[in-house]
């Protein structure tokens, strides 16, 4: 890939491509794309199902940018599309289970929800199982809570943006991160409490 | 919370798009506007078929309400003697919309924007080939 970079902003690009630029389309796909591709690599957790929903999504921005508002930021609409694009790909390869998270909804235990405060070890952090173990599961958690997750985590959008692009209040995007988050740290915790305090080249890493 | 789940995250190393999805995007786009331009080709060309094979084969029909309608002879009268316009300006309008042969006008308009689409999308076409995209077409 050509890596150019464009000075205008996302808006200017979509009316250049408004007006008969299609530059201003490649210059857009090469600044998400990345965001892009890694957001449905963590919501799919497969490389090939990743690919084929990056494609379909920037197919279906080029097929509905004549009708994008542009007033409304870009970023939120084109991970609208993702989020739809990599539903559609989960559904294709298997039912979606909505999920192990909206399962625990049900006995919901607000006490398990309370945010622990102390930090997570950083030790812990360091190992690379630890961190390919957090990569999987959050392959587990619902994909509504996996794309709030990964969206504030990774592409730093907010909850207001993160509750357009999931079509949802922001309060529940809100209760719906905390959730999950507190899931995420205690199972990681859990499992692996006893490597904390260790360093990464500590005997019992190598066992 | 914030600094605890930061913490989480910024382990996960960023992933690298394959070196070849850009181009496979790019071919994927080509693609989908080769099928639009494709059906709507295909239907322009159909429906003016459609409307010159009605014309053709009820052309006798067509030229007998032409014929049949005080229309014309109304607009020649604007032509010819403009004082009758300016005279009884509601009756001559009401009585031109009255003779309108409806079914031969709206069959030569559809002919004509039928026609006018066939271009246009011919001039797509040729932008599209010469376009930033056209060049990934063959990547797949």
């Amino acid at each position: 890939m050509e890596q150019m970079t464009d000075p205008r902003t996302d808006a200017e690009l979509v009316q250049s491509f408004r007006a008969g630029d299609e530059v201003a389309f490649t210059m857009l796909v090469q600044r998400y794309l990345s965001s892009v591709y890694t957001f449905l690599y963590r919501m799919t957790g497969e490389s090939g199902l990743a690919e084929d929903a990056t494609q379909e999504t920037f197919v279906k921005v080029w097929q509905k940018l004549n009708a994008f508002d542009a007033r409304k930021p870009f970023k939120t609409w084109l991970f609208t599309i993702a989020k739809h694009a990599v539903i559609d790909q989960l559904r294709k390869k298997r039912p979606i289970l909505f999920s192990v998270m909206d399962e625990q909804d049900r006995d919901f235990d607000f006490a398990a929800t309370i945010p622990d405060e102390r930090p997570l070890p950083s030790t812990l952090l360091d190992r690379e199982e630890v961190v390919r173990y957090l990569a999987e599961l959050l392959c587990t958690v619902s994909v509504q809570a996996r794309a709030v997750i990964l969206m504030h985590e990774t592409e730093d959008m907010t909850f207001e943006e993160i509750a357009v692009v999931v079509g949802e209040p922001m309060n529940t995007v809100k209760s719906r991160y905390r959730r999950t988050m507190a899931f995420l740290r205690k199972t990681v915790v859990d499992r692996y409490t006893h490597l904390a305090g260790k360093g990464p080249n500590s005997d019992e890493m190598h066992q | 919370m914030t600094q605890d789940s930061t913490l989480l995250f910024s382990h996960i190393a960023p992933v690298k798009p394959p070196d070849a999805l850009y181009a496979q995007i790019l071919s994927a786009v080509a693609l989908a506007r080769a099928r639009r331009l494709r059906t709507r080709f295909f239907v322009a060309l159909t429906g003016l078929v459609t409307t010159m094979g009605y014309a053709v084969f009820g052309g006798f029909a067509w030229r007998t309400e032409w014929q049949a309608s005080s229309f014309m002879s109304m607009v020649r009268l604007s032509i010819s003697d403009p004082d009758v316009l300016f005279g009884n300006g509601q009756e001559y309008v009401f009585a031109v919309l009255e003779t309108i042969p409806m079914g031969a006008i709206t069959l030569v308009c559809a002919a004509l924007f039928l026609g006018a689409s066939l271009l246009a999308i011919g001039d797509g076409w040729r932008r599209a080939r010469h376009s930033a995209i056209a060049r990934f077409q063959a990547v797949r």
